[in-house]
């Protein structure tokens, strides 16, 4: 089976692990948390239009799969149904937020979902192992102030008022700065395979 | 996309969007497939960047052998619930069962009969082993510099720490107010140091491997060379745990917050209240309350940076125009510089000061503040990035200098010919403070990182861009400075100054780029100008450490400012 590279720097067969969590080592799950996390994070990530979201989802995803445990036949792809846990999670959240939305944020859930649905796909065949990786690439190809204005607004958390006030402009050019950036990364991440044309 | 759909989705990401705005987005989204791509692909750039700023962006550093981040937090987490997910019957998996039914109020009581039995014994014991348990309690650390009031608190008493007191578990120790100060030595490469009105208690595994400095209230500046997994520093404030295993940083504690400077390496900071975390690198301040939250760095954040304790000066060279130059230290009075002639030197744009012919850039005042607190240190440093002008400069062209003329001075940092060179008068030698510190040629037309100390015992070192560089005292007779041939002794790594300040005169001023004025009548020639870029200057009235300034240099000068360009389009 496919191999997940853990903080260790070593290959963990994540079969392995399963089989030890059926045997009753609670703790080998532990470590198929960690082997797993960043890629259902990509996932739910990709999917929820409310960020807060994800890492309470995320554990959902894994006590889900825990409960589920014996449905996973090893030999196929642990981290593959790991995901598609992952999305019909996502999914029913989603469906609950653009209920909830329906009326006060009509248009905003109107949005999402046609969002939502063009992400789905991409999300079907995203490699969310590697993306995060390709992203940090895709960042590091911006350049001049494009790329410091688009590292501070996600690095730092800080408001685009703020760092209007940082670059003296206004808080629509900060916007527009880091969106450009967005459209820059995005297309890189075409060049690289991580997003179909959308043709 | 064109260009109003892309305001649109901008500002609807960026959630500064209204119902008109949003109904607008919506129909557009709806008509163009290309539009709604487009948008698409920027909100999954946008959510993912985000995921990936709250995952660990260096694992290297993040996982060099500590607690990991992912088990901490969300396999913690996972761990804690799993304890109430419901499993389906039949399952193989022992799902913390055991616990259901009359099985916990068994587990519940006998749980509390073990409890209060621990406290009983725990009581009496406390009573009667403390002594023994203080004497066989891990030393945590070593108190190397005390200054002021310092005490450690322990066994219900209070000692007062001296230079070798050994620090132990459960020791708590408090730095007293005004200008009092510890310097610990956790190990020999790990120094920590607590400045006024900090109170800290530590704790170390047994074995002796992990150290917890639990840091109440004040400020902690430590210096840990990497080290291996299983001897992490971590630091404890009521807000935030800060994982360390080799890196340079700051922790102050606020009342509501605390806040991490990270100066080099990097380090992983979680708040406490909800276990949020991310790794701070290099450059980069935090403030921790509920959330780890990345803070930029201003002049005066760069400032307090910069080694905590002795800083006396700073010149960050960023003032664009105007004939002032800035001492930005924010010690005491501001020690500013005037230029003589402002249009002999070039505002470099982003930071910086191009002195192109002879120029006197000096204080109004009597540096003061300089003398006086170096007399009472005995400890001295000079800092300065410069770009030098001419690779050959002659005569002990001055770099920086607290002098009256080039006979009379306190000390002088400078370049003679192709060579770096210091001096520094003690109550040991003449006014001219001879033999005149040389290096070996190795001046170079690029940006240096130059450095003098000083220290107690006399030991006088040189540093170029981190490293120390060996010196060699100059042999000249009578030392006024009259033969100016390259008679000098043997290079060595240090040279060992008798006597101490004491005979510093207050009344010099402190300047950059020549001397204040020429020896008696003997012409321009003796005011010894020097030419080329100042980045930074800082004076300090303490000698830092080899590793404190290879962090310094590491830094690099001043941050240049963020042009203010045009957006890209």
């Amino acid at each position: 089976m496919e191999g997940w590279l853990d903080v260790d720097g070593q290959q963990t067969d994540l079969d392995g692990q399963v089989r030890k969590v059926r045997a009753g080592d609670l703790a080998a799950y532990r470590e198929i948390v960690t082997a797993c996390e960043a890629g259902v994070r990509a996932v739910l990530g990709a999917m929820l239009p409310d960020h807060d979201a994800v890492e309470d989802l995320a554990q959902e995803v894994f006590i889900t799969a825990y409960a589920k445990l014996d449905a996973y036949r090893p030999g196929t792809n642990f981290p593959a149904w790991l995901k598609q846990i992952a999305r019909n999670l996502a999914r029913n959240y989603r469906k609950r937020w653009y209920r909830g939305r329906a009326f006060r944020d009509r248009y905003k859930a109107q949005i999402e979902q046609h969002l939502g649905t063009l992400i789905d796909e991409i999300v079907t065949v995203l490699d969310e192992g590697t993306v995060l990786d390709a992203l940090r690439d895709c960042i590091a190809t911006l350049s001049g102030e494009r790329r410091a204005v688009f590292e501070a607004y996600y690095a730092r958390e800080v408001t685009s008022g703020e760092l209007a006030a940082e670059y003296e402009r206004s808080a629509g050019w900060v916007r527009l700065t880091v969106h450009r950036a967005r459209r820059s990364v995005a297309e890189c991440l075409r060049k690289k395979g991580m997003l179909p044309d959308g043709q | 996309m064109g260009s109003e759909p892309d305001k649109l989705m901008a500002d609807y990401l960026d959630a500064a969007t209204d119902a008109g705005q949003e109904e607008q987005l919506a129909a557009r989204l709806a008509r163009s497939h290309e539009d709604r791509t487009a948008a698409a692909h920027a909100a999954l750039v946008d959510r993912l960047t985000r995921e990936l700023h709250r995952a660990p962006l260096d694992p290297d550093s993040v996982l060099r052998g500590l607690p990991r981040a992912s088990e901490a937090d969300l396999s913690d987490k996972v761990m804690r619930r799993l304890g109430t997910a419901s499993r389906r019957p039949g399952s193989r998996l022992p799902v913390l069962q055991s616990v259901r039914g009359w099985g916990w109020r068994i587990t519940a009581t006998a749980a509390l009969l073990l409890v209060g039995l621990g406290v009983l014994i725990r009581t009496q014991w406390d009573r009667l082993a403390a002594p023994v348990r203080q004497a066989q309690a891990a030393v945590v650390a070593r108190a190397e510099q005390v200054h002021g009031d310092v005490g450690i608190v322990r066994a219900g008493g209070t000692v007062a720490a001296q230079p070798g007191t050994a620090l132990r578990t459960g020791d708590r120790l408090v730095v007293g107010a005004g200008s009092a100060r510890v310097v610990l030595r956790e190990t020999e490469d790990a120094r920590l140091e607590f400045t006024a009105g900090a109170s800290a208690a530590f704790e170390r595994d047994r074995p002796p491997t992990r150290t917890l400095v639990r840091l109440e209230r004040g400020r902690l500046l430590a210096t840990v060379a990497a080290r291996d997994a299983d001897r992490a520093l971590q630091v404890r404030t009521a807000h935030a745990d800060v994982f360390v295993v080799g890196t340079r940083f700051a922790v102050s504690v606020e009342p509501a917050t605390t806040r991490v400077d990270v100066h080099a390496g990097s380090v992983r900071v979680r708040a406490r209240r909800t276990g949020r975390e991310r790794v701070v690198p290099a450059g980069s301040a935090a403030v921790v309350d509920s959330r780890v939250r990345l803070v930029p760095v201003s002049d005066a954040a760069r400032r307090r940076r910069r080694p905590g304790s002795g800083l006396l000066a700073l010149y960050l060279f960023r003032e664009g125009r105007g004939p002032l130059v800035r001492d930005v230290s924010g010690v005491g009075a501001a020690l500013d510089l005037r230029m003589d002639n402002a249009s002999t030197t070039r505002w470099v744009p982003g930071g910086g000061l191009e002195v192109r012919s002879p120029t006197r850039i000096a204080s109004d005042s009597p540096a003061v503040k300089i003398a006086a607190a170096c007399r009472r240190s005995r400890e001295l440093t000079v800092e300065v990035w410069v770009t030098p002008g001419k690779r050959v400069q002659g005569r002990f062209s001055r770099i920086a200098t607290m002098s009256v003329d080039a006979q009379t001075r306190n000390f002088a940092l400078g370049q003679f010919n192709d060579r770096y060179l210091a001096v520094v008068r003690t109550s040991e030698t003449d006014a001219y403070g001879a033999p005149r510190l040389v290096t070996a040629p190795c001046a170079a037309l690029k940006p240096t990182h130059l450095v003098f100390t000083m220290d107690r015992q006399g030991l006088c070192r040189l540093y170029i861009d981190g490293r120390p560089v060996a010196i060699a005292p100059s042999l000249e007779p009578g030392q006024r400075g009259r033969a100016q041939g390259d008679a000098y002794g043997a290079l060595a790594a240090s040279f060992r100054h008798a006597g101490d300040f004491r005979t510093w005169d207050d009344r010099y001023r402190f300047a950059l780029g020549r001397e204040l004025q020429p020896w008696h009548d003997e012409g321009a020639e003796t005011i010894r100008s020097w030419l080329g870029t100042y980045h930074l200057v800082a004076v300090y009235s303490r000698a830092l450490e080899h590793a404190e300034i290879r962090d310094l240099y590491e830094a690099g000068p001043a941050e240049p400012e963020q042009p203010r360009a045009r957006p890209e389009m």
